[in-house]
């Protein structure tokens, strides 16, 4: 059912890209967006409260689907990718040694000499963890489902980060796409082989794919120095960056959600 | 028994009823990336204390990428597509024993190609483009993944793959690789105690906490990486020997690994 209704992200490679460059918010300034994203992340990590950050998941769920016009369903399955990650991490915290004793022990199984179970505090920190955790990859999200990678860099230059870094970056987005197109053809030519039938041929065909893969990322390298070379390359890519303005409409809502937030933060404290 | 509690307090079902869904809602997801710590996963303090630890070696890192590009130009490319290449490798599927699909590192192979400083200002780009592009990771918690995944592993795998070389290549590669995801993952686990100690038990409770759960994927993952690695690096040795001799990655004189960890499987 999920993966009819969200083939076009399954087929994509990265489908939060596709989103980032085809949402309503696409030509609004980086930095706006940035600062949106940033803010709420920075409100619930300090707030770090269950009520805070249940707030602003709601508050990024409608700029996501209401302002950037990114589909609810799609956003959901976005959010729940690290969900592993937190729930494995949460349930870590909640289930701890505990004194069966203790009238805020909730559960407690004995194990040998030991009582492991879940009190009172853990299972709230647990709570507490998994909702902020939640709400900061929603804020995360609402960055990077609306703002090309070019526009992070962009941004990024004009905040002075060095140069080299920068070019690495831009270098290093444009051949991932081309990398990724080689490492699928190389996969579908092993698997209409039969080079993924049982464990072992697998992980031989895996072992092929990434040491041919480096081959032509190599061979990639030098053909593509050839080719700035004729084109006068000496050491500096030079590249236009566009340059977007800023929405004094944008500001103040952003201004109006962040204050909220921050005034939920501080009733909750 | 467990029944006999359900029935006993209100209090203690909700705390069974909690505990239930997470462990189902734990059931349907895929832990692909197990070892990104996930936005928003740390406290403000230790977020910004693991951006302070990893700047040191990333400066470091940018000032020999900066050295190289300013004797070759090329090197700035052959930087590039290296880094692009990591991106892919560690977004690869590796077959798993259990029939699930979980995702190769490639810090130890990156490290031995490439050199642990590159891969430190490299390792923080994928790691950057794995938060934004893939929602694997987070920008709060960048400094900490890139300390346990762009700084220790690569420097754990160099150093195991020059400390072992008198064990044969094929054992060195094999080590390096499994190593270097061990340390990986040693150290994340204790970037969650820190940041979350146990409330009676502490750091050291929350620290095996967290390492027993991760050891239940990690250690036969780093094995497979371990196999895979010296797979890869077997057949490049084969193939392009040359390439690996030219970047000083292997002498000339070094001689073929006819034998170890592959062994098994070729």
């Amino acid at each position: 059912m999920a993966a009819s209704a969200l083939s076009k992200e399954a087929m994509h490679p990265f489908p939060i890209d596709m989103y980032a460059y085809q949402n309503r918010l696409r030509d609004a300034h980086p930095a706006e967006k940035m600062l949106f994203a940033g803010l709420t992340i920075l409100i619930c990590l300090i707030a770090s409260s269950p009520l805070v950050a249940l707030l602003a998941i709601g508050i990024v769920t409608v700029a996501v689907v209401r302002v950037a016009g990114i589909p609810l369903r799609a956003f959901w399955y976005f959010v729940r990718l690290p969900a592993g990650f937190i729930l494995i991490g949460v349930l870590t915290l909640a289930i701890t040694s505990v004194d069966p004793a203790n009238p805020a022990t909730l559960l407690a199984l004995p194990i040998g000499p030991w009582h492991v179970g879940v009190m009172e505090s853990s299972l709230a920190r647990a709570v507490q963890v998994a909702s902020v955790s939640f709400s900061c990859v929603a804020s995360m999200l609402a960055l990077a489902l609306t703002t090309p990678m070019v526009d992070i860099t962009d941004q990024l230059r004009k905040w002075r980060v060095p140069q080299l870094f920068i070019e690495l970056m831009v270098l290093m987005y444009r051949f991932i796409f081309v990398f990724i197109e080689t490492a699928q053809a190389m996969y579908i030519a092993q698997n209409a082989r039969l080079g993924y039938s049982n464990w072992r041929r697998s992980l031989q065909s895996v072992g092929m794919l990434a040491a041919n893969l480096y081959l032509r990322s190599q061979t990639r390298a030098s053909a593509l120095f050839t080719a700035l070379t004729a084109r006068g390359y000496s050491g500096e890519l030079r590249v236009l960056t566009a340059q977007p303005t800023w929405s004094r409409r944008n500001l103040v809502l952003i201004a109006g959600v962040e204050s909220v937030l921050l005034l939920a933060a501080i009733a909750t404290w | 028994m467990i029944a006999s509690i359900a029935h006993s307090m209100p209090k203690q079902r909700v705390a069974m009823i909690v505990i239930a869904g997470l462990l189902l809602a734990f059931g349907t997801v895929r832990s692909a990336h197990a070892m990104h710590i996930s936005e928003g996963f740390l406290p403000p303090t230790w977020a910004v204390l693991w951006f302070i630890a990893v700047i040191p070696f990333f400066l470091w890192g940018l000032r020999a990428i900066a050295k190289q590009v300013n004797r070759s130009p090329q090197s700035k490319i052959t930087l590039g597509m290296s880094g692009a290449y990591s991106f892919v490798l560690s977004g690869l599927k590796l077959p798993s024993v259990t029939g699930s699909c979980s995702h190769p590192t490639g810090i130890a192979l990156g490290a031995i190609l490439f050199g642990p400083t590159t891969m430190v200002v490299l390792g923080t780009i994928v790691l950057l483009f794995q938060a934004i592009v893939l929602a694997h990771g987070g920008l709060t918690t960048l400094g900490a993944n890139v300390f346990s995944m762009a700084v220790i592993g690569p420097f754990v795998a160099y150093g195991v793959f020059k400390a072992c070389r008198g064990f044969g290549l094929a054992w060195a590669v094999f080590l390096a690789a499994a190593l270097a995801d061990w340390a990986t993952y040693i150290v994340t686990a204790g970037q969650l105690a820190l940041a979350w100690p146990a409330a009676t038990g502490g750091i050291l409770e929350s620290f095996i906490k967290f390492l027993g759960i991760f050891s239940i994927t990690q250690i036969p993952l780093a094995v497979a990486e371990g196999i895979l690695t010296v797979i890869v690096f077997n057949l490049l040795l084969q193939h392009s020997r040359e390439v690996l001799v030219e970047q000083g990655i292997i002498s000339d004189e070094s001689p073929e690994p006819a034998t170890g960890p592959t062994a098994a499987t070729s």
